[in-house]
């Protein structure tokens, strides 16, 4: 859709969500032709941040600041700016909704999908006596019930092969379809990769291809992202993505201070993309949008890597890394309800990263999300890095995943990492 | 009469319609930060000196706000010579400096809840308002010229990916060559690829990378933006001289 009169008014009303957003609660909107600036709405810095605000709510990246003119300082300014950049381009469009994708009808959408969870569930109790914690600091400061731990004879392997092969179940689709295997996993160490090894196990033809994704806890939406774009080849017919992490084996009491190793759980998810041409009111979930980026300004606040004779080094600054989480996943679900045109209260669930149960409720309370759309992982489970997303997203697609297009909503999946890395889909 | 004290002017930097200017004091084994500001104001409506002059004040003791703890009321002051751009440097590596984005105010960060990608602290938070760090990456965004962004990257591994730059040199220098001389409009393109094929490179190369981060007094919500007040190397005349600009 082009920016003709008729979008007009929703550009505006935009960019009024936008400087809402900016503006003290009290201070009324200003009046169409208001200068933000000279009537004292807006300082510079705050006038810079609602334009790049408003760039990334209408998903149109450097709408302002090309033409060399002077910024946009009213609501008329800015709207004129706005439709002026977009009839200048006839390929640069604003999307009537990201929840309208261009392929539908014969789209690749969610056919299958499952989860698998380390088959020992112990309780946190047992955990804080493993990790030598004393007053219940688990239970009560990051509000875990208890978590699952794989068994001696489970590893990321077994756990991501079950899942796959749930998921392959739910959509009929022989392992012999598939086209790729995309995996990713934050313990899996060593080769043959993780994917290859699901590849072997699972018995996929030998023209199937492999991808390993990293991202720890992003990496299972880094992975949906790119099986969506694989699928935009039409000779690709079905891809699945498959996130299993066993952290009990690395994050050890030997190795990691219980405060933080205690935290993780054992588990694995996996999604089959499989383009298909059906009914549209039948027509699976698809990836209608995403958003993502890496704000370094955090990313001393968790650093994780191999140290000498098989230790762990860990940087692990957890009140920071709570408040920066926290502020960076509520931004990112005003982004894409201001993207979408979706108000949260209308997505059908919000599939999220739990680093904890705490962090899970501190979110909800500030977001307003309603709590009964967010499936539980961390609480039960622990965190599972990649895979809480993942498990979450399964649950959540559990109860509308097979529902008809009009009596669901859209699903949000987000979920954050290390390096303050984030990624948001959208299914539509 | 109150003593005069030196002060190294290091920063002079775009403060709304005037400038706001920090000097380095000598103080037992290196150097502090002070801010010279005058009476009625916390910036000059001008400056008639210029980074790396030594100047003599009568400052006097006020009661700063947190965290622009290092504000002075500064008058009666007269010119003690100048130092090289090296030599300033030398000094600003003796005096705040921070290996972190937490150790730059002694307190975290936020990110913007605007949408942008600029940070802040709380002023309750922060201890000072001016430190210096060794980076090892820049670049600029020229889409809101003339108001520029900078992203740097620190030895800690660490960005800060949207910096408003307010050092009146830099300024200056972008202005010189983003400005068509005959019309008076803005070239942000030529602008954009002079500084990301160019001065990048040069700033890269240089072993004299230093930056200054500076605090912005606390704006209506009560945040402290994070700002860049000096970047070296400074920029060169010459790096005109036969370029394409």
């Amino acid at each position: 859709m082009k920016a003709t009169d008729e979008n007009r008014g929703r550009i505006r009303g935009t960019v009024e969500k936008c400087l809402r957003g900016v503006l003290p609660p009290e201070t009324p909107l200003p009046g169409y032709d208001d200068d933000w600036i000279d009537r004292g709405l807006l300082d510079s810095m705050a006038h810079v941040d609602v334009l790049l605000a408003i760039a990334s709510a209408l998903n149109v990246p450097k709408l302002f600041g090309q033409s060399g003119g002077a910024l946009p300082t009213t609501l008329r300014a800015v709207v004129e700016t706005i439709c002026s950049a977009l009839s200048a381009s006839a390929a640069t469009e604003i999307p009537k909704s990201w929840l309208v994708t261009s392929n539908e009808g014969a789209s690749t959408g969610f056919a299958g999908w499952g989860s698998a969870l380390g088959s020992d569930r112990v309780s946190i109790l047992e955990v804080e006596q493993d990790f030598q914690l004393s007053n219940a600091v688990l239970a009560k400061n990051a509000g875990i019930d208890s978590v699952c731990r794989a068994s001696a004879i489970e590893d990321e392997v077994v756990l991501g092969k079950r899942a796959a092969q749930q998921a392959l179940h739910r959509a009929r689709v022989s392992v012999q379809n598939l086209d790729w295997i995309i995996a990713t996993s934050e313990t899996f160490l060593g080769f043959p990769s993780f994917a290859a090894s699901l590849h072997a196990t699972l018995l996929a033809s030998a023209t199937c291809q492999v991808l390993d994704i990293g991202g720890a806890c992003i990496g299972l939406l880094n992975g949906l992202t790119v099986a969506s774009a694989l699928c935009t080849n039409p000779r690709v017919q079905c891809v699945l993505i498959v996130s299993s992490d066993m952290h009990s084996r690395i994050l050890s009491a030997a190795k990691v201070p219980g405060k933080f190793g205690g935290l993780f759980g054992d588990g694995a998810s996996a999604f089959l993309l499989q383009r298909r041409s059906q009914d549209l009111d039948q027509q699976p979930y698809v990836i209608s949008g995403s958003l993502g980026g890496c704000a370094g300004a955090f990313s001393s606040l968790l650093r994780i890597r191999p140290g000498k004779d098989a230790s762990i080094c860990l940087e692990f600054d957890g009140k920071g890394l709570a408040r920066a989480a926290v502020d960076r996943m509520e931004r990112m679900i005003t982004d894409v309800e201001k993207a979408c045109g979706v108000d949260r209260a209308a997505f059908s669930a919000f599939a999220l990263h739990q680093p904890n149960p705490r962090l899970l409720d501190t979110l909800i309370t500030r977001t307003s999300l309603p709590a009964d759309k967010v499936p539980l992982v961390a609480k039960y489970c622990g965190n599972l890095g990649s895979s809480t997303c993942g498990v979450a997203l399964s649950m959540a697609l559990d109860i509308h995943g097979t529902k008809l297009r009009n009596a669901r909503g859209p699903i949000l999946a987000a979920s954050l990492g290390p390096g303050m890395v984030w990624t948001g889909l959208v299914l539509g | 009469m109150p003593p005069r004290t030196e002060l190294l002017i290091s920063e002079i930097t775009l403060m709304g319609p005037g400038f706001c200017v920090i000097g380095l004091e000598r103080v037992n084994q290196g150097f502090r930060s002070l801010r010279p500001i005058p009476r009625s104001s916390f910036s000059w409506p001008s400056f008639g000196y210029k980074r790396g002059d030594r100047v003599a004040f009568e400052l006097s003791r006020i009661p700063a706000r947190q965290p622009h703890t290092e504000d002075r009321q500064a008058g009666n002051h007269h010119s003690m010579g100048s130092l090289s751009d090296h030599e300033l440097l030398q000094r600003l590596k003796q005096a705040e400096v921070a290996g972190s984005i937490r150790e730059l105010f002694s307190c975290d960060v936020h990110p913007s809840p605007r949408g942008g990608d600029a940070v802040y602290v709380s002023p309750n938070e922060a201890t000072r308002s001016i430190c210096g760090c060794a980076i090892t990456a820049v670049t600029f965004s020229f889409r809101f010229f003339p108001k520029i962004r900078v992203a740097l990257a620190l030895t800690s591994g660490e960005t800060l990916q949207s910096l408003p730059l307010v050092d009146t040199e830099w300024t200056k220098f972008a202005l010189e060559i983003g400005t068509d001389i005959e019309s008076g409009q803005h070239d942000q393109t030529r602008l954009q690829h002079f500084f990301d094929y160019f001065v990048q490179e040069e700033i890269s190369s240089s072993e004299l990378r230093f930056a200054r981060i500076g605090l912005s007094r606390p704006d209506k919500d009560g945040f402290c933006w994070l700002m860049l007040d000096s970047l070296f190397p400074l920029p060169q005349k010459h790096w005109l001289s036969g370029q394409d600009v």
